[in-house]
């Protein structure tokens, strides 16, 4: 099994629809109320709405890659949430976010970039002796 | 605010499901058609699913009775989790790069929480 481009590009995406999700579900908890109200509550509605689409994005990416190399991806979306809640909730940044930010893009492009580079060789020939197994 | 243990055992087991819900979607993703009687027959999918609101459920509960700052960094042991179960049940190969990217994501998680 090989990993798509495509399939990268939409966990990739997939993380930042989830972040920003998780921005409006932080805004609709201000304004949250147990009655019938909360179907007014816009940011609530549009949070949950964003992660139903994150999740048909996540489950049509597993489609066409490996899981070993798409799920770490989904990480992104802790850089994202601490980039959108400093510059949009004004919330407070440091040192250690800012070293856990470098620390999980490194990670995530050792990953992806290294089921760009070995797909052709070493996963076929892995492939071909499951095959003959 | 102390975090009992109790809190911290059942968080690592609540990424021990989450990481099973994953291989599972993956597992259904398989047989994804974009037709809707074949979507609503795929169980899997469901199961995975479920299992990941089930999990945020009760994380959250779990939150309640400790620390963010504690239980929030052991939530990325779900990408340790990932790495073992798709080599041990998808055959998918693991290599130094996988090892040390899913090493650095993790240390990366345990400064978010460290700088919360």
């Amino acid at each position: 099994m090989t990993t798509s481009k495509f399939s990268i590009f939409g966990i990739f995406l997939c993380g930042l629809i989830m972040a920003s999700g998780q921005l409006f579900l932080k805004l609709g908890s201000k304004d949250l109320s147990f009655s019938f109200e909360i179907i007014k509550n816009y940011h609530l509605l549009l949070g949950i709405l964003f992660y139903v689409i994150a999740a048909i994005l996540l489950i049509i990416s597993l489609k066409f890659g490996e899981l070993s190399v798409l799920y770490p991806i989904l990480s992104l979306s802790f850089v994202w949430t601490t980039i959108l809640s400093f510059t949009i909730l004004n919330e407070s940044i440091n040192l250690f976010k800012i070293i856990a930010i470098l620390f999980i893009v490194f990670g995530v492009s050792l990953i992806s970039k290294d089921s760009k580079t070995k797909k052709k060789n070493k996963y076929t020939i892995i492939e071909n002796t499951n095959v003959l197994k | 605010m102390n975090t009992p243990i109790f809190a911290i055992i059942g968080v690592i087991i609540l990424t021990f499901i989450d990481s099973l819900a994953s291989l599972i979607l993956k597992l259904g993703s398989k047989h994804l058609r974009l037709k809707l009687k074949a979507i609503l027959k795929n169980h899997l999918i469901f199961i995975g699913i479920f299992l990941y609101g089930f999990t945020a459920v009760l994380y959250t509960i779990a939150l309640k009775f400790g620390e963010l700052s504690t239980l929030f960094p052991i939530t990325s042991l779900t990408y340790m989790w990932v790495t073992i179960l798709s080599k041990k049940y998808l055959r998918e190969p693991i290599n130094n790069s996988k090892v040390f990217g899913v090493l650095f994501i993790v240390l990366g998680v345990i400064f978010i929480g460290l700088g919360g």
